[in-house]
């Protein structure tokens, strides 16, 4: 069980299960998200967190069209 | 209990002594008094009845509430039946039971609305596309249409396969005495793979679908064993077949033909009997085998020679080949009826007298 | 802490065939967005146990790996026949039909339209992406004017392939409809206005308040040929314009209900009556007279009738009145009408059997007992009586023709004397007594009058008033 105070918000994302559309990238209203250069198990390019920025909002999680690419961890 | 009714009335009563809780239906000559029945009965139960906006409609509403675990008709007509058939390769590749009452009329196309049995091959040998069955029942009288309605959901419930009532306009539209049951089917329950909207069957399926070809196929192996079962429910009759030197092969209303046929030969001093397939499909291979061997065969048909080309099947397949080959056809289309006149005359030219 | 998650779908899709728990759909797809959206809410208000839902044909064909729910999987285009089917089945569950644009706008259109015509107990969730997804992206319905598919390479020309179909301003139309609206996924205000609408459709179906009807705009990115988001600025840009966004109703908020026609005092032709309700089969078939089965009598020779005449003489009932009485003395009976397209006014004939053993063929080719009432009928039939039978005719049809050598005729003015007692409905009545005093029916005189009352049973006074004519009538034929 993580410690509730030592958890940052983020979001928390399944590279394997990401196809690398851009919905969440373009969506995030602090520009926390970004297309990483490296594949997945699909061969695609899926998203990475920038590692700060995010404030919990999910709206990564709404835009984005697969269940288990992308959730957000609320401290 | 019995009432004088017509037949397409007496398919009513059967649907609801077997627990048939729904009715989708579209309205064609000469089914039409099926829906009649039904929108007044159905309700009176407490059970429903819907006017379909098409046949296509109907019988997808009848996959629905199969697929939600209850028992459902329909009733319809060669044009109306055609419209059926990719519902009924859907309701056969989902395994779910329901009914639909073919009263036939004569076709192709629009046809009329008097008596044929050339809706045969689609209603016994599956008519939509895929390898698929249904179970189908050749009532003769009112009795029958009654008792073969409450048979026919037994067996789709058995068997978990659409069935079929084959009737004809004729036959439809007759009036005679029926004796109603003593009591009502039990409903039988179908949560073990149906979508109810109950916990217990969140996790059901109801499905047609295997994208993969191997799973495909071994569906399709357990539907072909399930329909080699099948043989087991396959009924027929014999009348003064013990020791008929011609043996008239019918079902459905040219049966009764053959019946009179018989009995006028009889007294002709002729050996005529008869033998009536009461389930088409499964056809009763091994009763009619029993019954031909070594006779001469003569099929009475409202076609143009479907039932005569399978009864060949069938006995081709018993091994009797020299029967099979024998096989010959009285028959009339377009929605006349084979007189027994005709019939005695066409028995006679058989037996060479 | 708190995780913002999928909810209401399977943590994977074994049903896809696959380990996997990434779905089948396209990158940047509309309808995954959805997908999601309908399982969370589904999920949040606790009503999957209750669910069933209807899967399509196209590119929802699978939702079933993904929701967590019951399924039934529809064919191409009857998603809502299918959802009608079990919505009228289980009038308690929660029914969901997901369909896209060929799906429900092309070839399941009526079905879906009727079931909404109707007011069915259940929701329409439309995917409206303006092609056609899984087969290649052709032209739907819903397809835009200039817009490019497979099968419009120059753009759809609207002079060639009409317009696009606007399914909520159609279904608008309707009056049973409870709830009717637009919404959009390309960006997250419309993607959670879509959420709104869907908790909404679960709110309405919850309390089984009917037909609602829910059209999402979607983007189609591989289709489209473009990327995520330009096939998301396509929904915004150019699908939003031809199909512009809203709650176009919501009945129980008052919005866009459509008026009915102002209420007047109800037609006494024109009234819903309750359907009166029975416990069991047995008390809805019973009969106040009990009639035993019939009985083998061999000794009973087969007697056949033929009854013919113009369409509202009274010929069919005539044959059932007699059928009745066979059926009284407990004897095989059978009745059949002609029938057809001429259900009133052209001629009619019917034939009945009577007989002591099961009877074979019912067709009558040749009747023992021959009644016409016209002239078209008497020239049709007259040939065909058996030898030794009868034939009776009315007084008013010319005998143009003698029947066979061996048959007797009987010229008898049933409809005359019809008149002349004052009840010209009860010419049929008449030839019954004719059939009586030839006493060619080998029935007995007091089943026919038995029956023959019997069949004025919703009208008793007639059935008195009968009887005395028919007595009166028997009296006077010599």
């Amino acid at each position: 069980m993580v410690n509730d105070e030592t958890v940052v918000t983020h979001p928390a994302i399944e590279e394997d299960s990401c196809k690398g559309c851009g919905r969440c990238v373009a969506a995030c209203p602090r520009g926390c998200l970004e297309m990483k250069t490296t594949l997945n198990k699909m061969g695609i390019k899926p998203v990475g967190y920038k590692g700060e920025g995010c404030i919990g909002c999910a709206i990564c999680f709404y835009n984005c069209p697969e269940p288990y690419a992308i959730k957000v961890v609320k401290a | 209990m019995t009432k004088f009714v017509k037949s397409n009335e007496a398919v009513v009563m059967g649907a609801l002594y077997a627990g048939c809780e729904l009715y989708f239906g579209y309205p064609i000559t000469p089914a039409s008094e099926i829906a009649h029945g039904a929108a007044k009965w159905f309700p009176m139960l407490g059970r429903t009845f819907v006017q379909a906006e098409c046949e296509t409609a109907s019988v997808n509403m009848m996959f629905g509430a199969a697929a939600a675990g209850k028992l459902c008709m329909t009733a319809t007509s060669g044009p109306g039946f055609s419209l059926m058939q990719e519902g009924l390769s859907y309701l056969a590749g989902a395994e779910l039971p329901a009914v639909v009452v073919d009263v036939n009329r004569a076709g192709p196309g629009l046809g009329n609305v008097y008596p044929e049995q050339s809706d045969y091959t689609p209603a016994v040998k599956g008519g939509g596309h895929g390898n698929y069955q249904t179970f189908t029942y050749a009532p003769a009288s009112a009795q029958e249409m009654c008792d073969l309605t409450i048979k026919a959901f037994q067996m789709a419930t058995k068997w978990r396969t659409p069935a079929v009532v084959f009737a004809d306009g004729l036959q439809g539209q007759m009036m005679e005495t029926v004796r109603l049951p003593d009591e009502e089917c039990a409903k039988p329950d179908f949560s073990a793979w149906a979508a109810q909207g109950e916990p217990k069957t969140r996790e059901n399926l109801v499905k047609s679908i295997f994208l993969d070809a191997a799973a495909q196929e071994v569906f399709n192996d357990h539907l072909q064993r399930k329909y080699e079962e099948m043989q087991a429910d396959a009924e027929a009759e014999t009348y003064l077949a013990d020791d008929a030197d011609l043996l008239i092969c019918a079902f459905g209303i040219a049966s009764r033909v053959a019946r009179t046929t018989a009995e006028t030969c009889r007294k002709k001093g002729m050996k005529v009997g008869c033998f009536r397939p009461i389930s088409l499909n499964p056809f009763p291979r091994e009763q009619l085998a029993a019954a031909a061997k070594g006779r001469k065969i003569m099929t009475i048909e409202l076609d143009a020679g479907q039932f005569a080309d399978d009864v060949r099947l069938q006995l081709a397949k018993s091994g009797l080949g020299a029967e099979a080959a024998s096989v010959m056809m009285i028959h009339r289309m377009g929605g006349q009826v084979v007189s027994v006149d005709d019939a005695v005359k066409s028995a006679k030219m058989i037996l060479g007298k | 802490m708190k995780v913002v998650e999928q909810k209401g779908m399977y943590q994977k899709f074994p049903r896809s065939g696959k380990d996997t728990r990434v779905t089948h759909y396209c990158p940047g797809c509309g309808h995954g967005i959805v997908n999601k959206l309908v399982a969370e809410c589904c999920a949040e208000m606790g009503l999957q146990d209750q669910t069933i839902f209807v899967d399509p044909v196209g590119c929802g064909v699978f939702t079933y790996y993904y929701w967590d729910a019951a399924h039934i999987s529809a064919a191409h285009g009857r998603a809502s026949a299918v959802a009608t089917g079990s919505c009228r089945a289980r009038p308690d569950a929660v029914t969901i039909a997901y369909q896209g644009d060929g799906d429900l706008g092309a070839i399941g259109f009526n079905n879906a339209f009727q079931a909404a015509s109707r007011g069915e107990n259940f929701a329409c969730i439309f995917i409206n992406n303006s092609l056609y997804g899984m087969t290649g992206g052709q032209m739907a319905p819903t397809t835009l004017e200039g817009e490019k598919t497979t099968t419009t390479p120059f753009g759809r020309d609207p002079d060639v392939t009409g317009h696009p179909l606007h399914v909520c301003e159609v279904f608008g139309q309707l009056q049973a409809p409870v709830y009717i609206a637009r919404t959009s996924v390309a960006d997250t205000k419309r993607i959670m206005q879509t959420k709104q609408a869907i908790r909404r459709v679960f709110e309405l179906q919850k309390e089984h308040k009917g037909y609602c009807v829910l059209e999402i705009l979607a983007p189609c990115p591989t289709n489209l040929r473009m990327d995520a988001l330009k096939a998301a600025q396509f929904c915004m840009n150019e699908m939003e314009r031809e199909f512009p966004l809203g709650t176009f109703r919501d009945v129980e908020k008052n919005i866009g209900v459509v008026e009915s026609a102002p209420a007047t005092e109800p037609s006494p032709l024109l009234q819903v009556k309750a359907v009166p309700q029975v416990k069991s089969c047995a008390e809805l078939f019973a009969e106040k007279t009990v009639v035993p089965p019939a009985e083998n009598d061999p000794s009973f020779s087969e007697i056949r009738f033929k009854f013919a005449g113009f369409g509202g003489q009274g010929i069919l009932s005539l044959g059932l009145t007699v059928a009745e009485a066979a059926r009284l003395e407990k004897r095989h009976t059978l009745w059949f009408p002609s029938y057809g397209p001429e259900q009133r006014g052209g001629s009619a004939s019917c034939s009945v059997v009577v007989s002591g053993t099961p009877i074979g063929s019912p067709t009558v080719e040749h009747p023992d007992v021959l009644v016409c009432m016209n002239q078209p009928s008497y020239e049709r039939f007259v040939g065909d009586v058996r030898k030794g039978g009868t034939v009776i005719v009315d007084a008013t049809v010319p005998v143009t023709r003698q029947p066979p050598e061996g048959v007797k005729l009987v010229v008898w003015p049933a409809i005359k004397m019809a008149e002349d007692f004052g009840v010209p409905k009860a010419a049929n009545t008449m030839m019954l007594a004719a059939l009586i005093k030839l006493a060619c029916t080998g029935l007995k005189d007091e089943n026919l009058e038995q029956a023959l009352v019997a069949s004025f049973a919703k009208k008793p006074e007639l059935g008195v008033k009968n009887l005395e004519i028919l007595r009166k009538a028997e009296a006077t034929l010599v």
